[in-house]
């Protein structure tokens, strides 16, 4: 009894033509095209599909690492931070003159102030927004006059701490050059007193002072807003 | 019998998720200057047209101190630390080993030491704080613990009241007495202290708005009236003096007649 092997080899055997495939095409008068197997196909497309997605990576990098990396503050979407947003943790004078280098003016000299305290945001206490004391006494002398001053002061690190009333500053009308340094302010004149809102800007930092009379006994104006940029600013 | 037991699991599932996860006595308020769900904040300016102005205004020839504690949810903690430091001119021993100062012959709070420090921190403990702030409650029984251990008395007078909840005139007339207030807000602006601004024909205000629980330390108030040409009384602004705990502005306005809700207020005062 022969096995189903030898069975399957002549039945072969039998079937198979005298001539070739493409000879049998030819004589029946068939256009014949080879197709390309469908999983070769779909390695094409897979291959296009990522080459494309390759260069789109690389352009998204190229625009977005720029932008991603870049200090600049028109950035849009810049973490903004208020008073609200932030905590206060106290420095020594000589450690806000270490990581400033400029403050400003001598604290030493004045008569009183509250503290000093490093400014973060509670989200991120890593990050110094800004340097701020309050309440800073300085009493001054100017022909012959008293002068006594009570401040706020704010060295602000970071473009994007949006402090209480800011705006007041940004509307400075005045300008002062004194020494190196170019002064902005302007008076705002209340009910009981006035005060001057001066800002200027030096090195990587921008600095607020709120200034008015200590008890109301030198009143501010453009002669003691003067005396103040001249006697105690820039020393 | 299965659908009897899926029906029993159900409701015993339904009553388990409908137990509060915060506790009942935990549930009061806590004023801090965090952001309690409010997302708008941001500056208002406001002018205000008149043809005459009345005001009627006092601030205590004291001040308020501006110190702050160094801790988070603190701003009840500072208000309340404040005013002792306020009564301390008077009664030497509620803040042990500090001393208010005279500065060209004028008196002044002077440095935040370390004894002012510590009275922040036994406050803290006392008033029951955390990250999230302080309840009303907590703060006046912080207080009164705080001022029985240093042998005082403090008494609270609670100014609530009919004029955008706070009783004024009485609040008016008492802080003519030297006394100082703690209020109690839910959304709120800050203005610079010499605000109304004055401007050619009219007034002008900048309003910092916050939304939000806060508290701070009243010592003074200024009524404005604003009458129109035939002498009518067209507007009025409350505000009181304040000291904010802010890191900026620390002395402020509070305007309580616009962009303000008082929840509390109370009067402080120390025997």
């Amino acid at each position: 009894m022969a096995s189903n092997k030898k069975i399957q080899n002549k039945i072969t055997e039998m079937l198979k033509p005298d001539y070739s495939f493409e000879e049998f095409c030819s004589r029946n008068d068939i256009e014949y095209t080879e197709k390309q197997p469908v999983r070769s196909r779909m390695k094409i497309f897979k291959r296009l599909i990522m080459s494309i997605s390759a260069v789109a990576a690389v352009v998204a990098l190229c625009i977005g690492l720029p932008i991603a990396f870049s200090n600049s503050s028109d950035t849009t979407n810049m973490k903004r931070y208020s008073d609200i947003d932030v905590l206060n943790a106290v420095i020594r004078y000589d450690e806000l003159v270490e990581k400033v280098g400029y403050v400003g003016f001598d604290l030493n000299k004045s008569a009183s102030y509250t503290d000093i305290f490093r400014v973060m945001p509670k989200s991120n206490r890593e990050i110094t927004v800004g340097y701020t004391t309050s309440s800073v006494i300085y009493g001054v002398y100017a022909d012959d006059i008293a002068y006594e001053f009570e401040f706020d002061y704010l060295i602000r690190a970071y473009s994007g701490y949006d402090f209480n009333d800011i705006e007041l500053y940004t509307a400075a009308n005045k300008t002062m050059v004194s020494g190196e340094l170019n002064y902005n302010y302007i008076i705002n004149e209340g009910p009981l007193y006035s005060i001057a809102y001066i800002s200027f800007e030096k090195n990587d930092y921008d600095y607020y002072i709120n200034l008015r009379g200590f008890h109301e006994k030198t009143e501010i104006d453009d002669n003691s807003v003067k005396v103040f940029i001249e006697n105690v600013l820039g020393k | 019998m299965v659908k009897f037991i899926s029906i029993i699991m159900g409701l015993v599932f339904a009553s388990l998720t409908s137990i509060p996860l915060i506790p009942h006595g935990d549930t009061e308020a806590r004023y801090s200057s965090d952001f309690q769900g409010g997302t708008l904040r941001g500056t208002q300016e406001r002018t205000i047209r008149y043809t005459t102005r009345e005001i009627d205004q006092y601030k205590s020839p004291y001040g308020a101190p501006v110190f702050r504690s160094y801790k988070e949810g603190a701003c009840s903690v500072n208000a309340g630390g404040n005013a002792m430091i306020y009564y301390d001119r008077l009664y030497d021993d509620l803040v042990p080993d500090y001393k208010h100062t005279y500065i060209f012959g004028s008196f002044d709070y002077g440095r935040q030491t370390n004894a002012v420090n510590n009275m922040f921190d036994d406050l803290y403990t006392r008033m029951g704080t955390t990250v999230d702030g302080t309840t009303v409650s907590g703060f006046l029984s912080g207080m009164r613990s705080y001022a029985s251990s240093r042998g005082r008395y403090i008494a609270f007078e609670k100014v609530t009241g009919g004029y955008h909840n706070t009783n004024i005139a009485y609040l008016k007339e008492q802080l003519k007495k030297e006394k100082v207030a703690v209020v109690f807000v839910d959304g709120f602006s800050i203005s610079s202290n010499n605000s109304p601004i004055r401007r050619d024909g009219y007034d002008y205000v900048l309003h910092n708005i916050y939304e939000g629980l806060h508290t701070m330390l009243v010592y003074g108030y200024a009524d404005y009236y604003y009458y129109g040409s035939s002498g009518n009384l067209e507007s009025r602004d409350t505000y009181l003096y304040v000291s904010t705990g802010y890191a900026t502005s620390s002395l402020g306005l509070l305007n309580i007649s616009v962009l303000c809700t008082v929840d509390d207020i109370y009067l402080i005062n120390i025997s």
